[in-house]
């Protein structure tokens, strides 16, 4: 529980590094969509979410959610919303349950976080009618590498949150 | 190692029952807000300009992965074998470009022995009293048609003809230092005896300047010409060799209240043909 105990940096505050971070994956997100050009991709503006949401939950709030929803949205070119609400009910599941998901063990995590994606993803078939054993490999496929990466990114954003946001 | 994870296990055991201070009337506004922006996009697009706005201002972002991504294929390429077939491909397609090109200098070489075997044997079979060899340096097309032959002009005499594969086609004009000027025998008053076999008649030839045209002087009204008849070099006057073909009748008219006849003449010499001539005195 570093955030009670460390003082923070006056000059760098909480809500800047959470935003900037969240920013940067999902330009990276988008980046990654043009380079390789696949109907589903590694949703790591949702993880970079999770994450903050789970690790300083009353400092993220909803506002980034919805922003960065709507950066994706039309990125993507879909109905504006639909990133969104998803990661408005990401943000409403972790903020409440963030004490239990915390006290897990990084692999569990993983888990939590490759369902979470797979139910995304899921979604994004749905709405777009889209079915094909090609898209159902694209499903699995990053729902594995969601898994596999999940410790990299809770490690960097750990790391970030440590060295910029509190005087060590 | 041990510590740590008992104390993780205990940890769990206390956030089991615990949730966080999130309720669901938190996030109610935020969704109903995100639900009618939501259903307002589907059913009256109001997001398209500023899709249209955000993808113009993103273009940056989104095409850097495009190059990054052609860079990496040509990396790619370059260091594959496809890339060593190509080079291959383009060494072998120069050198076919390059034996292509021996094989046109080759086919020109050929066609100039060809050239220079029928003039000789046409110098062996007609028995000119002087014949000799000629190479065109340059050429000027119509109007003013003229070819620069070089030879040796010391054995050249302006009263010489031009021969080349096809038949008679000039006249020498100038003795130049190093060349001889050639006019085709076509040129503007130039004046040919000819002959009509058909008829056994004589006739004169002269040079229209005109479209390769001859005119005939002073043909009488009643000969019986035809648009076609072969007109031949009668070889009087000593200065055209006797039998070649010098043209065809092109166009007659025949007015009865006149007394001559006005007849063109098509020639037949192709001035600019080949690379070698022909001077003979006949």
């Amino acid at each position: 529980m570093t955030e009670f105990l460390d003082p923070k940096r006056p000059s760098f505050p909480v809500y800047i590094t959470i935003g900037l971070t969240i920013i940067f994956f999902s330009f990276l997100e988008i980046f990654l969509r043009t380079l390789f050009p696949t109907f589903l991709n590694i949703p790591l503006t949702l993880m970079c979410l999770i994450y903050w949401n789970m690790a300083l939950p009353k400092s993220v709030g909803l506002t980034w959610a919805i922003f960065c929803g709507f950066i994706l949205d039309l990125s993507q070119n879909l109905v504006l919303g639909s990133n969104v609400m998803i990661f408005l009910a990401s943000s409403y599941l972790i903020q409440r349950y963030f004490h239990r998901l915390r006290a897990l063990y990084r692999i569990q995590q993983s888990l939590i976080v490759a369902s979470m994606v797979f139910t995304y993803q899921l979604i994004f078939i749905f709405s777009f009618l889209n079915f094909s054993n090609q898209i159902l490999i694209e499903v699995l496929l990053f729902t594995f590498i969601s898994a596999l990466i999940w410790p990299i990114i809770f490690g960097l954003l750990r790391f970030i949150r440590i060295k910029f946001t509190y005087i060590s | 190692m041990y510590n740590k994870e008992l104390k993780q296990t205990q940890i769990s055991k206390t956030a089991i029952f615990t949730t966080g201070s999130m309720r669901a009337s938190k996030i109610l506004p935020s969704f109903i807000l995100v639900l009618t922006i939501f259903f307002s996009d589907y059913f009256f697009n109001f997001g398209k300009d500023i899709r249209i706005f955000f993808l113009k201002t993103s273009q940056p972002v989104t095409e850097i992965p495009i190059a990054l991504g052609n860079v990496f294929d040509r990396l790619v390429f370059f260091f594959s074998s496809q890339n060593q077939l190509f080079i291959e491909i383009n060494n072998l397609n120069k050198e076919i470009e390059k034996l292509n090109i021996e094989i046109i200098k080759m086919k020109g070489i050929e066609n100039e022995n060809i050239e220079l075997s029928e003039l000789m044997n046409l110098s062996k079979r007609e028995q000119f009293s002087f014949s000799m060899l000629g190479e065109i340096k340059s050429k000027s097309f119509f109007p003013n048609e003229s070819l620069n032959v070089t030879t040796d002009i010391k054995k050249i005499n302006n009263d010489m003809v031009v021969l080349n594969r096809n038949g008679m086609i000039g006249q020498i004009d100038q003795v130049l230092p190093n060349s001889v000027k050639v006019l085709p025998i076509y040129k503007k008053d130039n004046i040919v005896p000819a002959y009509f076999p058909r008829l056994g008649l004589n006739i004169i030839l002269k040079g229209t300047g005109k479209d390769k045209l001859f005119s005939i002087e002073n043909l009488s009204s009643g000969v019986n010409l035809k648009i076609g008849d072969e007109i031949f070099s009668s070889g009087l006057g000593g200065k055209f060799p006797k039998g070649y073909l010098i043209g065809k009748v092109k166009r007659i008219s025949n007015d009865p209240n006149l007394k001559f006849q006005t007849v063109e003449v098509q020639s037949i010499a192709v001035f600019d043909n080949g690379s070698k001539v022909l001077f003979i005195s006949p």
